[in-house]
């Protein structure tokens, strides 16, 4: 949270990261000031009075004062222009509010219980924001269950999002941010994990976005720092999407009872019985085939409700948006699968992506056989590499 | 004419202790749970209030707890996180609805409005009866609530996620419904009361200002209560029947929902804060030994605050998804109802003006209130402007805000009642000295609590959060160490005020020297109040009573009353008109 701390940090107000920080900045120290005043005027008045007049015997005579209009005229009509005047101000800053350029760039943000999903213009989809310094950008918002709200204090908006309704803010950064970015909040109560609904927003030169762009179009593949393009392994992948869709929230992957999902640990061909089901009887077996266990875990992620496991709720929302958005939904899937397996009792050695490149020695001169073996076992040929081997390599 | 009511002229004078009062004027279990006696429904109202203002304060020290440090003291894990979204609701749900809204106007109301206006009761005490036990019917509910799973929806129940959870909202809604019509009905009762039920010679514009700001208050409860009731029995049907009113998932709005709450909650803020300014405007004068200043402005002003607050609903969704122009309505007439409280503040101060202060607890407690609702009320101004809301929204700076407004007024308003009405209600003085350290602690407790959420707020801390960024921390802990600094003063405001009722010394009838009308009848009060309606002058008018070592109180100087009812001329009015 060093990022906090930035030099355009004031004791009252977080660093001014976007355009529209200004009014809001300008509107909030007018009215500091004026109600600083008033304050300052009621206490001072208050304390004089509470000195001077202090009661020196129980039966001191007053004053008989009742009344005075011009006076309580005065103090009606001085304070009704100044909140007037402080109406116009904030108006004025509000309008920018809701009148995005028309060259912005749009993002759309699904919020669910309880993280965000960014999907960019590309397909890509992340789960912290990325946005370019100086591009001005609409998030369409949009939610999945409850109400949430995404607020991100360093550029002084927030807007709700509500089911079935798309609300929108938009706004034109500023300041680059420090890696770890500025936060970005939930701040309307959506439930259990309302405080952990939270991101971070990176603000990027053009380098850096177009970079961070490829990436989250293609999680696939990964640049090093040397420039080289590497293809990422699956059970990492897999791993990577579980935290970022937030399928961590739900299903555990230690084992622990008490989740509000089926734990992933050790779920992989293990005995599953259901307590609904589109299919009547269905239940899943150790001796199943892999491809009916990919089928359902599939079916699970596009299609939650069809089939309820025993002893769990119906509160899964639909993943389909989110892998239906990007241009590698089975690959994504896959990789899932292949995360959940790598936790699994059985032994797994994870496939190579279809249509790899793995072998292309001339697209990949760094792809000697060490690295072959400790990132894909199997296009080495050491097709008996524990999973746990395999999940280490990040 | 009578210059003075015949209870005044009694010859042992109404100052000597009196031997039956309304505490023990019958006796037993029943002659409580029965009684039509406004006294006791109040001092029960009282009761049940202070019971609950104990279990909210004990929800608030865990929810203070909880945030010294930035993963959680207590709840630690995600799925116990439940847990302190339930504390938080719950210390809200009841604060609100058990502790202050019937606080000043039920409680302490009951007490003193009857004897204010010279009446032997309120105008239909079996109403005031059952409202009680509508009180205690919907506090139930909510306890069961506790007991059969805790709501974890916040106080403002929105939808969808009310509609969703496994928690027994049905319970607690229910709850906050009967108690709804407990409120109505007691600001019916209290309308009748001061509209039939004055004296002679009492006027509207010679009512003690108390009297104007419960009946504003009691406008309010009448009109907005049933919106209330209406979006809670929506909000079981939809839980129940899935009526797709609220509820998204069956094509509802869950905007709708949020118009529907305000529209009550709004003025319900008002319904709490009024009677507090009431309060003030009784205490201010009386301490100060002067006239209120403006009373007309004071009192007109009370009406303003109950009209213009039911039109700022819309200000709690300025980015709740709700069109620019009804946002910028709602922030324009926002700012239009700041301005009956400013009045308010400004008269209070003229009247201190030239006075006679008199630092006792009860005007310890009004000058603190003084100080915290300027805060309550001025940054409510940030709040109203358009722009800075949007930054400002659903964060802590919202929590700090008000809670200036709902402690550092509502509920520093009902201490000063509190304790200047406490030798009325119990014939028992209190320990002046121990009420001044008390109220103390509590100011700067509260201030040490609450200043630093308008900090952390702005800075974009957001509001019900179990866990917070490490960067927080700073104003958390300061913001915990208030909490605890007011919990030692809470808890000697509780014991001495319970030592009082044993050990206290005996109260005189008038005790601060207040011009109203139940400060002319012994404390404890008779029974009947008043065996004839009294004859009443200015309730401020402070020049004829004078202080009496021999009771340690003051009594009317018959001389100087009657300079001042020759000099003012009340006109007198035939009969008591009941």
């Amino acid at each position: 949270m060093m990022n906090l701390l930035a030099q355009t940090e004031t004791f009252f107000l977080p660093p001014q990261a976007s355009n529209l920080s200004y009014n809001v900045d300008w509107a909030w120290n007018t009215i500091l000031g004026i109600t600083g005043f008033f304050f300052c005027l009621v206490v001072a008045i208050m304390l004089i009075f509470v000195i001077k007049y202090r009661r020196r015997t129980p039966n001191d005579s007053t004053p008989e004062i009742t009344h005075n209009t011009p006076l309580e005229i005065t103090w009606t009509v001085v304070p009704l222009i100044i909140v007037i005047g402080i109406f116009f101000v904030a108006f004025k800053g509000f309008l920018n509010y809701d009148t995005p350029p028309s060259n912005a760039v749009v993002v759309d943000v699904e919020a669910k219980k309880w993280n965000f999903t960014f999907t960019y213009p590309n397909g890509g989809i992340s789960d912290t924001l990325y946005v370019q310094k100086g591009v001005p950008v609409v998030l369409n918002l949009h939610s999945v269950d409850v109400l949430h709200a995404l607020y991100i204090p360093a550029f002084r908006t927030q807007r709700n999002a509500i089911p079935y309704r798309t609300t929108n803010i938009w706004f034109i950064p500023e300041e680059l941010t420090p890696p770890d970015g500025f936060p970005v909040f939930c701040t309307q109560y959506c439930g259990k994990d309302h405080s952990h609904m939270h991101t971070t927003v990176h603000v990027l030169d053009a380098a850096d976005f177009q970079a961070a762009m490829a990436q989250v179009a293609n999680p696939f593949k990964v640049k090093d720092a040397d420039g080289h393009e590497h293809w990422v392994p699956y059970v990492q992948l897999g791993e990577k999407f579980y935290n970022q869709m937030g399928c961590a929230t739900c299903h555990n992957v230690t084992g622990a009872p008490g989740g509000t999902g089926p734990t992933w640990k050790d779920l992989w061909k293990s005995h599953v019985t259901f307590s609904a089901s589109n299919e009547p009887g269905f239940e899943l077996q150790p001796t199943d085939s892999d491809d009916k266990w990919e089928k359902y875990i599939t079916e699970s992620a596009l299609h939650p409700s069809y089939k309820i496991v025993a002893g769990y709720q119906d509160q899964m929302p639909s993943f389909e948006a989110q892998f239906s958005g990007s241009s590698m939904k089975e690959e994504k899937i896959r990789a899932i699968i292949a995360y959940i397996r790598s936790i699994g009792r059985l032994p797994y050695t994870p496939p190579i992506p279809a249509n790899s490149d793995l072998y292309d020695a001339q697209k990949h001169p760094d792809h000697h056989p060490e690295w072959l073996q400790s990132h894909w076992p199997a296009a080495a040929g050491g097709t008996t590499a524990p999973a746990a081997a395999t999940t280490q390599a990040q | 004419m009578t210059t003075i009511s015949p209870d005044l002229a009694h010859p042992g004078g109404p100052f000597d202790s009196p031997t039956d009062h309304y505490l023990n004027h019958t006796r037993g279990f029943w002659s409580w749970a029965l009684t039509l006696d406004h006294k006791r429904i109040g001092v029960m109202y009282l009761t049940a209030t202070l019971f609950f203002f104990f279990v909210a304060g004990i929800f608030a020290m865990i929810i203070r707890t909880q945030l010294l440090v930035p993963n959680g003291v207590i709840f630690t894990t995600e799925d116990s996180y439940v847990h302190y979204n339930q504390m938080f609701t719950l210390h809200g749900a009841i604060m609100i609805f058990l502790v202050l809204i019937p606080g000043i106007p039920a409680a302490l109301g009951n007490f003193v409005l009857p004897i204010m206006l010279g009446a032997k009761d309120v105008a239909f005490p079996r109403l005031n009866l059952f409202s009680f036990y509508l009180y205690v019917s919907g506090a139930i509910l909510a306890i069961l609530s506790i007991i059969l799973g805790a709501v974890d929806t916040g106080w403002t129940f929105y939808t969808p996620y009310s509609a969703q959870t496994d928690t027994a909202v049905c319970w607690m809604v229910g709850g906050v419904f009967v108690l709804g019509f407990s409120s109505i009905l007691t600001g019916m009762n209290f309308i009748v009361t001061i509209h039939k039920l004055r004296p002679p010679g009492m006027t509207w514009f010679r009512m003690p200002l108390f009297l104007w700001s419960t009946y504003a208050t009691s406008i309010i409860q009448v009109l907005a209560t049933p919106v209330l009731g209406i979006t809670l029995l929506l909000l079981i049907m939809e839980r129940v029947l899935r009526v797709g009113i609220f509820n998204s998932e069956y094509g509802g709005d869950p905007v709708l929902f949020q118009h529907f709450f305000w529209f009550y909650s709004h003025p319900a803020v008002y319904i709490m804060i009024l009677p507090a300014m009431g309060v003030m405007s009784e205490v201010v004068p009386t301490f100060s030994r002067k006239h209120i200043f403006g009373y007309r402005f004071v009192a007109l002003s009370s009406l303003a605050i109950a009209i213009i607050g039911f039109l700022v609903w819309g200000h709690h969704m300025f980015p709740n998804g709700q069109s620019t122009m009804l946002a910028t309505i709602f922030s324009f007439l926002t700012m239009l109802v700041a301005i009956p409280s400013a009045i308010k503040v400004w008269n209070w101060l003229a009247t201190m003006y030239r006075g006679s202060i008199w630092l006792q607890t009860p005007m310890c407690y009004a000058l603190s209130f003084l100080f915290n609702f300027t805060i309550g009320g001025l940054t409510g101004i940030f709040l109203g402007a358009l722009s800075v809301d949007v930054h400002l929204h659903d964060t802590y700076f919202v929590v700090a805000h008000f809670h200036y407004v709902m402690f550092g007024g509502t509920l520093l308003g009902f201490m000063a009642g509190l304790h200047y009405w406490w030798p009325k209600i119990t014939g028992r003085m209190y320990n002046e000295t121990l009420g001044k350290v008390a109220c103390a602690l509590i100011f700067i407790g509260f201030n040490t609590t609450f200043l630093p959420q308008f900090v952390m707020g702005s800075h974009g801390m957001p509001r019900r959060y179990a866990s917070y960024l490490p960067y927080f921390q700073p104003y958390h802990v300061m913001s915990s160490i208030g909490a605890y600094i007011q919990f030692v003063g809470f808890a000697m405001v509780a014991a001495y005020l319970i030592h009082s009722l044993f050990k206290g010394e005996k109260a005189p009838a008038n005790p601060w020297g207040s011009a109203t009308l139940e400060w002319s009848c012994t404390s404890p009060p008779p029974h009947d109040n008043f065996k004839h309606p009294p004859h009443v002058g200015d309730p401020y008018d402070h020049s004829n009573l004078v202080w009496d070592d021999a009771v340690q109180g003051y009594v009317r100087d018959n001389r100087l009353a009657e300079t001042y009812t020759t000099k003012t001329a009340i006109p007198h009015q035939a009969g008591g008109h009941h």
